[in-house]
């Protein structure tokens, strides 16, 4: 691994540090502050954000991850962390009536919506289903037990957990008005004034929200689908069919209190299909959906 | 899948993330949606060489985004002209005097010169409205009003058009109309088509009634076809199909023909011109837009038109947009237009006997014209945007038409046009 870099810069008044990290471009804006308490908070959002890639990613052979998808059915002790972040998993699980599904990556080998020119067969896709649902999965006293065969993947949380962590440490940091923006998804807590950033909305030219605090999270960020027979597969995948959903959003990003937050309910309001912003009317949520 | 009954997911949401990430799960949101109001100002200067026309235009256009489909905008616009016009007249070897449109002032053009009336000023004030939506995710509409006032014309008028996209939002299918209805009301009254006038005596003006008309009216109907289609990633292309009916009143009432001597060339006297009271015109539209690897766009363009005074006319447009950087950019424009005449257009006359419509207005004749500019565009910190445009523009036709007669043969004939346009735009968004 190379070593953790970061660019810092000074812009219209502003400190902005940014640095790669979860496949993403990450930045750091901070108002008010000196050079030195601007690379010391772009270093310490740099280094919760590679802790939570590295300790997450299910790409990587030395984490946590790694040793639950490759138990073979036998039982795994994990840390107070991922012992909170699966009981998450397990409540959006339950709250999204089975939707939001961390075991469901393994769909992935199906569908590949960036060279795929046809659906898979529905055997493939019945083979893979016998080793998906949470409800399977054996969470108990900090321990996780998967069935051989089954993984998880808790990518769908990973970047907006690790932008609210980032968001929560700056502001034990510092007082100043900072915005943590990991590729799209984007906390702000500003509380001295003059306190508004002004956001635009991904995929709506010209719209701008001011926030002085919250955050906001995309799902969908790039228009991936296609076309097969005339029928538009999307890459939101029913975890339950092992289909693509009919009719969803190609993008829903949400204003909520948390990033984490904003992104779980654009991920369940995408699986709703075409009920998408009926479904986030309902929950009287600030959104933009792009169809 | 549809979770019907559980409204309260979010706050569900919200107690789960707030045992994972503590108080911030509950902590209030503090944002507001800025009002999309976007202003664009702009003001164009424009100055014919000779002292011809000179005219300034400022565009004020405000433009609310009331939902994410639905759009309000307003344009103000405001036009003076003031300086010298070409009335019609052609160039003699003798000087002419000419009473002016007021019928209060006369002016006299020297020998050989072509006679322009210096009296031509106007400020013209236009409000236009719009009404933009999208309705489903295939089709949207556009309503507007129009509405001018001159001095001496108004206008008013409605249109709409229609877009709806097919092939997965690659082609975008427009149909529109307009409909515009125009009165116009000159300074002295509405000149009696053909009416013979001739050179006044300075010291006995014509006192501007005699032999003139009450005002007139027009009607333009104006329909829209087009379609517009994406070529792969980078490629946008368009074709558009337009037909204006045009019934009314058309002659401009303040342009004279002369009608001169068969052997000699010199004038005797002049006409009221006369336009037929309707005209019907056609035009298609090509354009493509290109993005280059690296982001800079290409615009070319053709256009062919047709109507049935006998107007024919093409115009290639190009324009290549250089980007300098993130936030500049420069664009060269280059447009040559060519026009034939109208089947009434002469320079002047000779018989006149069986004359039904004749004009020697030089926008009706046979010309060439060459534009050649740049604009440059600057985006602030802000994001709002500069741009300015420096153009210069070439009108030229044949100042010595093979039927010049007599003293017409070592005259200029055609009223060129040399004039420099500048624009500024300034436009921003809150």
């Amino acid at each position: 691994m190379s070593t953790a870099t970061y660019r810092l810069n000074f812009k219209d008044g502003l400190w902005v540090g940014s640095f790669s990290a979860m496949a993403s471009d990450c930045e750091v804006l901070m108002h008010n502050v000196n050079q030195m308490t601007a690379h010391q908070a772009i270093a310490l959002a740099q280094e919760e954000a590679l802790r939570i890639e590295k300790k997450y990613s299910r790409y990587r052979k030395d984490n946590l991850i790694w040793k639950i998808n490759n138990s073979n059915g036998k039982p795994v002790e994990v840390d107070a962390e991922t012992a909170q972040l699966l009981d998450y998993a397990d409540q959006c699980y339950q709250i999204s009536d089975g939707l939001f599904d961390v075991t469901s990556g393994s769909l992935g080998k199906a569908w590949n919506f960036k060279s795929q020119k046809e659906p898979p067969s529905e055997t493939l896709i019945k083979s893979l289903l016998s080793h998906i649902g949470w409800h399977k999965v054996k969470w108990k006293d900090n321990k996780i037990c998967l069935e051989p065969g089954m993984m998880i993947d808790l990518g769908g949380i990973g970047k907006e957990y690790a932008v609210d962590r980032v968001c929560q440490q700056l502001k034990v940091f510092t007082s100043s008005n900072f915005l943590v923006n990991f590729g799209g998804d984007l906390c702000i807590q500003s509380s001295a004034k003059p306190n508004t950033w002004k956001v635009g909305i991904e995929n709506f030219p010209g719209k701008i929200i001011k926030i002085s605090q919250g955050a906001i999270a995309t799902s969908g960020k790039s228009k991936r689908y296609f076309i097969y027979k005339g029928k538009r597969y999307s890459h939101i995948l029913n975890p339950k069919t092992g289909w693509p959903i009919e009719n969803a959003p190609l993008s829903i990003t949400v204003l909520s209190n948390t990033a984490t937050q904003a992104g779980i309910l654009a991920t369940i309001a995408q699986l709703q299909g075409k009920g998408a912003e009926n479904f986030l009317k309902n929950q009287n949520v600030k959104f933009w959906s792009v169809k | 899948m549809q979770l019907k009954n559980k409204k309260n997911i979010n706050q569900l949401l919200a107690l789960a993330t707030c045992s994972l990430l503590g108080d911030a799960a509950i902590t209030d949101v503090k944002a507001e949606e800025v009002d999309d109001w976007k202003v664009n100002t702009a003001v164009l200067f424009y100055a014919e060489d000779d002292d011809r026309v000179t005219a300034i235009e400022t565009v004020t256009n405000l433009t609310k985004q009331v939902k994410e489909d639905e759009t309000w905008s307003l344009r103000l616009t405001t036009d003076t002209l003031t300086g010298a016009s070409p009335n019609g007249a052609t160039a003699s070897d003798i000087a002419q005097t000419f009473t002016s449109a007021s019928g209060n002032n006369a002016y006299t053009t020297p020998a050989g010169a072509i006679p322009l009336d210096h009296e031509f000023r106007d400020t013209r004030i236009g409000l236009d409205g719009n009404w933009s939506k999208r309705w489903s995710e295939l089709l949207s509409s556009d309503f507007g009003f129009t509405f001018s006032n001159e001095y001496d014309y108004r206008s008013v008028g409605i249109n709409g058009m229609l877009s709806f996209d097919t092939n997965q939002k690659n082609r975008t299918w427009q149909a529109g109309f307009a409909y515009a209805d125009d009165s116009i009301d000159p300074v002295g009254g509405v000149p009696i088509p053909l009416l013979m006038r001739f050179p006044p005596d300075p010291s006995d003006i014509l006192d501007g009634n005699d032999g003139y008309g009450s005002s007139e009216s027009k009607t333009t109907l104006d329909v829209i076809l087009g379609v517009t289609q994406v070529f792969g990633k980078n490629t946008l292309g368009q074709f558009t199909y337009s037909y204006s009916d045009i019934d009314g009143y058309q002659n401009d009432p303040y342009k004279l023909i002369s009608v001169v001597d068969g052997d000699t060339g010199s004038t005797l006297f002049y006409l009221n011109e006369s336009r037929p009271d309707t005209r019907q015109k056609h035009s298609i539209y090509a354009g493509l837009k290109h993005l280059t690897a690296n982001k800079n766009v290409f615009s070319p363009s053709i256009r062919y038109f047709t109507d049935d005074w006998g107007i024919d006319s093409f115009t290639v447009n190009m324009k290549y947009r250089f980007n300098l950087n993130d936030k500049q950019y420069i664009e060269p424009h280059v447009r040559y237009y060519s026009q034939s005449a109208a089947d009434f257009y002469n320079h002047s006359l000779v018989n006149i006997d069986g004359i039904t419509d004749t004009t020697a207005d030089y926008r009706l004749a046979e010309f060439d014209a060459m534009t050649i500019g740049a604009k440059f565009g600057h985006t602030f910190e802000n994001d709002s945007k500069l741009e300015v445009r420096l153009e210069y523009y070439s009108q030229n036709g044949d100042d010595n038409p093979i039927d010049a007669i007599g003293v017409q043969r070592g005259l200029d004939l055609f009223a060129d046009v040399n004039a420099v346009i500048l624009q500024f735009n300034y436009s921003i968004s809150w």
